[in-house]
């Protein structure tokens, strides 16, 4: 018995530790990457040693001509994002929730959104902000993120929705209180992992996209990280220090994020999914 | 209350049922509409020219091309992912010191833009410097070494290795809660009656995970064969159209061709070979979940 257990112990680790090389090693080797010095990163040497490790890329990264403009835009994009898609989804999520007819019908804008080819939607999105000024300007690419990020949160908080008892909010009412006030007193405040999960994955798919914006930006005054990336990636010459950094502060927001809702990311993903 | 609280409930939702409806159900309306016209960013003028845009798209090589393309990565991105994942929940199912933080730790592929995961990959696998070359040469391979995105041959799988990447601990988080969820009576009285740990998996495990198993599919399907980012942002459907897939097609065909119509109609086969898929898949489920 007390074999086969550290036989057990010793297999789990070795897989897991398999898994985790192959899922981590990408993220460290850029990340190593980013702090090497140009004379080096373009060597076969694993180990450089330490005098060729610097934070020089770091400090040339974020002093290059547009790039606090580019953190700003995608910072303001995201954020924008994230509290239109938030206040929206709840008001819809609370209604789909409490009214059965539009349960069903939430569901199936839901289902049917998920299947649209993005590249489809886009040619439409592009016609509209054209007739409406708002190609380049913030507003429009905070308008198109919110529509691509609401169906899956409205599916997300209407399941955590789902969940709090109707009797309590029935309780609420007949003690005088409005929907308004149901909503932020009694629902909001049990939900709030929910709210915490659609909020980050808002603000990721935002922070993330290339397509939309790639389309709908126009100059500098809108372009965002993932954009910059790939006008780094399509250089004649790739500066890899400069490319590794951009990559490594573009990922870093979003690890943090995740480290913050991680505990409640599955959980909320999968709310929509589990079978009553 | 009843009614009127009904009612107000109606007025809470209006305004974002409005921007719901509008903004959703708009653009793929309006996508419909666009195949079925000539609309086209060089020419003001657009007409109706019925079917006219699929019929064009039946001649098309490169259409074909990449419809074989897109099925080809997304068959092969999902087993892979379905396999892989299947494997790592099983892994973090253990219990073993340590094992929520593997746990807490998984998901994070799945996080970071695809457009910071492409640059990974492509540093991993650049022709002079890359990880990949490295540790090929180090292993006496060098003959190996290569530059995989460049290359006909294994352009195609890179792309593949990336969306597994990203995709494997979304299927091992989720099947996780699946297996979790799976009362243990039924493992220890297969024990008692004499079940190996192979026959429970077959017997106990799988169909319990089966309902999550055919959403993760579905869901990984849409998201594969809809996805532009990743073959985009690496390879640009190169090269010599080596990983032309459909949405970069038609990203052609609308930015580079001004196209409109034509791509619309592109598009609109997308989706109703994913609508076909998702129903047939659905389908099943329902149907065996119910016997």
């Amino acid at each position: 018995m007390k074999r086969s257990h550290t036989l057990h112990l010793v297999t789990t680790y070795i897989i897991l530790i398999a898994y985790f090389t192959f899922l981590l090693l990408p993220i460290l080797w850029v990340t190593y990457s980013s702090f090497k010095d140009a004379s080096v990163i373009n060597s076969s040497m694993i180990w450089p040693g330490f005098k060729h490790l610097t934070v020089m890329n770091y400090i040339r990264t974020i002093s290059l001509a547009d790039f606090p403009r580019v953190i700003l835009n995608t910072l303001i994009i995201a954020l924008g994002t994230t509290v239109l898609t938030v206040t929206i989804a709840t008001l819809a999520a609370y209604s789909a929730s409490r009214i059965q007819f539009l349960s069903k019908a939430s569901l199936l804008t839901v289902v049917s959104s998920q299947m649209y080819p993005y590249v489809l939607v886009m040619i439409p999105f592009y016609m509209i902000m054209m007739r409406l000024g708002l190609v380049d300007k913030y507003i429009g690419i905070i308008l198109t993120h919110t529509v691509i990020a609401l169906p899956f949160s409205l599916w997300m908080l209407k399941g955590y929705f789902d969940r709090v008892p109707k009797n309590l909010d029935e309780a609420a009412y007949i003690d005088g209180c409005g929907h308004i006030k149901v909503l932020t007193r009694i629902i909001l405040p049990i939900s709030a992992p929910g709210l915490a999960v659609v909020a980050f994955f808002a603000f990721m798919v935002s922070w993330g996209d290339y397509l939309f914006v790639s389309i709908l930006s126009q100059s500098k005054a809108t372009t965002t990280l993932t954009i910059l990336l790939q006008t780094f990636m399509v250089g004649r010459r790739i500066q890899w220090e400069i490319l590794s950094t951009a990559t490594v502060i573009c990922i870093v927001p979003t690890i943090i994020l995740f480290s913050i809702a991680q505990k409640w990311l599955v959980e909320g993903l999968m709310a929509g999914a589990v079978k009553e | 209350m009843g009614l009127s609280a009904t009612r107000s409930r109606i007025l809470l939702v209006v305004p974002s049922l409005i921007f719901v409806g509008v903004l959703i159900l708009y653009p793929i309306l309006d996508g419909f509409r666009l195949s079925l016209t000539d609309t086209s960013l060089m020419m003001p003028s657009v007409s109706f020219v019925g079917l006219r845009n699929f019929i064009s798209l039946l001649h098309d090589d490169i259409f074909w091309l990449s419809l074989g393309h897109s099925s080809l990565l997304t068959a092969a991105a999902v087993i892979l992912q379905y396999l892989l994942g299947l494997g790592l929940a099983i892994a973090l199912n253990q219990r073993v010191p340590g094992i929520g933080f593997f746990r807490s730790l998984a998901m994070v592929t799945w996080v970071i833009p695809i457009a910071a995961t492409v640059v990974l990959f492509k540093w991993m696998a650049t022709p002079d410097y890359g990880f990949f070359n490295i540790l090929l040469t180090k292993l006496g391979l060098a003959s190996y070494t290569r530059y995989w995105f460049g290359s006909i041959t294994w352009a195609m799988p890179m792309i593949i290795l990336m969306h597994v990447w990203r995709n494997v601990p979304f299927y091992a988080i989720a099947l996780l809660a699946a297996m979790k969820s799976i009362p243990k009576e039924l493992y220890e009285a297969a024990e008692v009656d004499g079940a190996g740990s192979l026959q429970r998996f077959w017997f106990i495990t799988l169909p319990a995970i089966r309902y999550t198993s055919v959403i993760m599919i579905v869901l990984h399907v849409i998201f594969t064969f809809n996805n532009f980012d990743f073959v985009y942002l690496s390879t640009g459907g190169g090269p010599v159209r080596a990983t032309e897939v459909l949405p970069t097609y038609v990203y052609q065909q609308s930015w580079m061709y001004y196209a409109l119509g034509y791509s619309a109609s592109i598009g609109v086969i997308m989706m109703f070979l994913l609508i076909i898929f998702t129903i047939a898949s659905l389908y099943y489920i329902e149907g065996r979940e119910r016997s």
